[in-house]
């Protein structure tokens, strides 16, 4: 027998006796050492990776966001009763300060897709050709100027990233923001909202496309704090290859 | 090769619809892409998970390289030399 | 946040943006990227490792290409030595093309973002 694990808990909440998660399954919540998991039972069935199900993963942790902030574990996880145990044995420690860390909180999500034009034409010309330059030399130029516009680029994406920090400072307890210069959307960031400031926060994000009309916004919120509890990568690493 | 965003979301949807972007917003957060923690991949066979490699490469110059085994060699002398 | 436990799929999270198309657009390509897990099994046991390998070789590739030009910006090499490592890296640049095109893997495929890496060498 395993368990599909949806999230942890300091106690166990009061969840309706109608929810149903994953491939419809029902909800339980089981005493782990110091905390409380809230999973449904599994066999030796897969898990099916569908719309249906993903959803149905997320909606159980909200229902649990509800009453109070969870650590949530991320789609898709199947774990033996004792694989369950000695995790939250060994972590022990860390779960509780992180579950503390995100006390009263929701994750709010920013990305920024940024509309520069992308010099995709070729490399600029050279101001100083090398003499007879053969066919090696000229390949290197031109990934020396790709790399030079690759360089400046990522400066201002990290200036775009840095002007998202200073207007959410003070709103936000913690923070995870991804740069991706390469691509159009540049910046995805998580951050870690306090309920009682969650009004103050929105009142700030929706003023981002009047006071940046070179960029294009998508905020959404609240979430189960995924990116803050990062179950999954404890998980593996602790489960890891024996 | 399909992602399992394609799986998910190339499901006989051929018009774009208002509520795709609520799933691809849903799944860039529900599911665990590997890719912010990178150097992560676990290798399945049949669906059923075998290996979960976790890189910890030491990405560098072959100058920084050969100053780091420099290093290395000097403090090993002087080790042994006190036995 | 309302939604009733009867009827989990009407707790949708709320998403706000003037440019959905744009923002789905880009979800799929960025959520695209090296699988968490590569899937091997019996129908694509060598697609599944041949988009592994090459990605891996791709992202050192790209390293090494940072590193000659940072070589032969540094000035330490000679005009041959330049001509030497140019031609081998676009030999490498072309062979690896042909190998995405022979495991039938797209630029996509093996887009693995360097990241902090990256920025350090």
């Amino acid at each position: 027998m395993k368990f599909y694990p949806y999230c942890l808990v300091g106690q166990p909440v009061e969840l309706s006796e109608l929810l149903r998660g994953v491939d419809g399954r029902e909800i339980l919540q089981r005493a782990v050492g110091t905390l409380t998991a809230v999973l449904s039972e599994w066999d030796d069935k897969k898990v099916d990776l569908t719309r249906e199900n993903v959803l149905r993963h997320d909606a159980v942790v909200r229902q649990v966001l509800e009453e109070v902030t969870p650590l949530p574990f991320r789609f898709g996880h199947l774990v033996t009763p004792d694989q369950l145990a000695s995790y939250v044995d060994s972590k022990s420690e860390t779960l509780q300060s992180k579950l503390q860390h995100l006390r009263n909180c929701v994750e709010m999500s920013v990305k920024i897709i940024w509309n520069r034009e992308i010099d995709l034409a070729g490399p600029p010309p050279e101001a100083q050709p090398i003499q007879n330059a053969g066919k090696g030399a000229a390949f290197l130029m031109s990934k020396r100027a790709e790399i030079q516009a690759e360089a400046s680029n990522s400066t201002e994406v990290a200036a775009i990233a840095n002007w998202l920090k200073s207007e959410t400072a003070g709103l936000v307890r913690d923070e995870l923001v991804v740069l991706r210069p390469a691509e159009r959307l540049v910046v995805s960031a998580s951050f870690l909202v306090d309920r009682s400031v969650l009004w103050a926060y929105k009142k700030r994000t929706a003023l981002f496309e009047k006071e940046r009309s070179d960029l294009h916004f998508l905020t959404s919120g609240p979430w189960p704090p995924y990116s803050f509890s990062n179950n999954d990568l404890e998980f593996k690493t602790h489960l890891g290859v024996s | 090769m399909s992602s399992p965003f394609d799986q998910i979301t190339i499901d006989g949807e051929s018009n774009f619809e208002e509520s795709d972007i609520s799933l691809l917003e849903t799944l860039d957060h529900v599911l665990n892409r590997g890719l912010v923690i990178a150097g992560e991949i676990t290798i399945s066979v049949a669906d059923i998970d075998l290996i979960f490699i976790g890189l910890n490469v030491l990405v560098s110059s072959v100058e920084k390289a050969n100053e780091v085994l420099r290093e290395r060699q000097r403090s090993h002398l002087t080790s042994e030399s006190g036995t | 946040m309302e939604f009733s436990p009867e009827n989990p799929l009407s707790a949708e999270p709320e998403i706000d943006t003037s440019h959905a198309q744009e923002f789905a657009e880009e979800l799929r390509r960025v959520g695209d990227t090296l699988p968490s897990r590569i899937n091997v099994d019996p129908d694509s046991v060598e697609q599944g490792l041949a988009k592994l390998v090459l990605t891996l070789i791709e992202f050192i590739r790209r390293l090494l290409e940072k590193q000659a030009v940072k070589r032969m910006e540094g000035g330490d090499l000679s005009p041959e030595q330049i001509e030497e490592l140019g031609l081998a890296l676009m030999k490498l640049e072309e062979k690896l093309h042909d190998l995405k095109t022979q495991f039938g893997l797209s630029e996509e495929d093996l887009n693995l973002d360097l990241g902090p890496i990256g920025r350090l060498i």
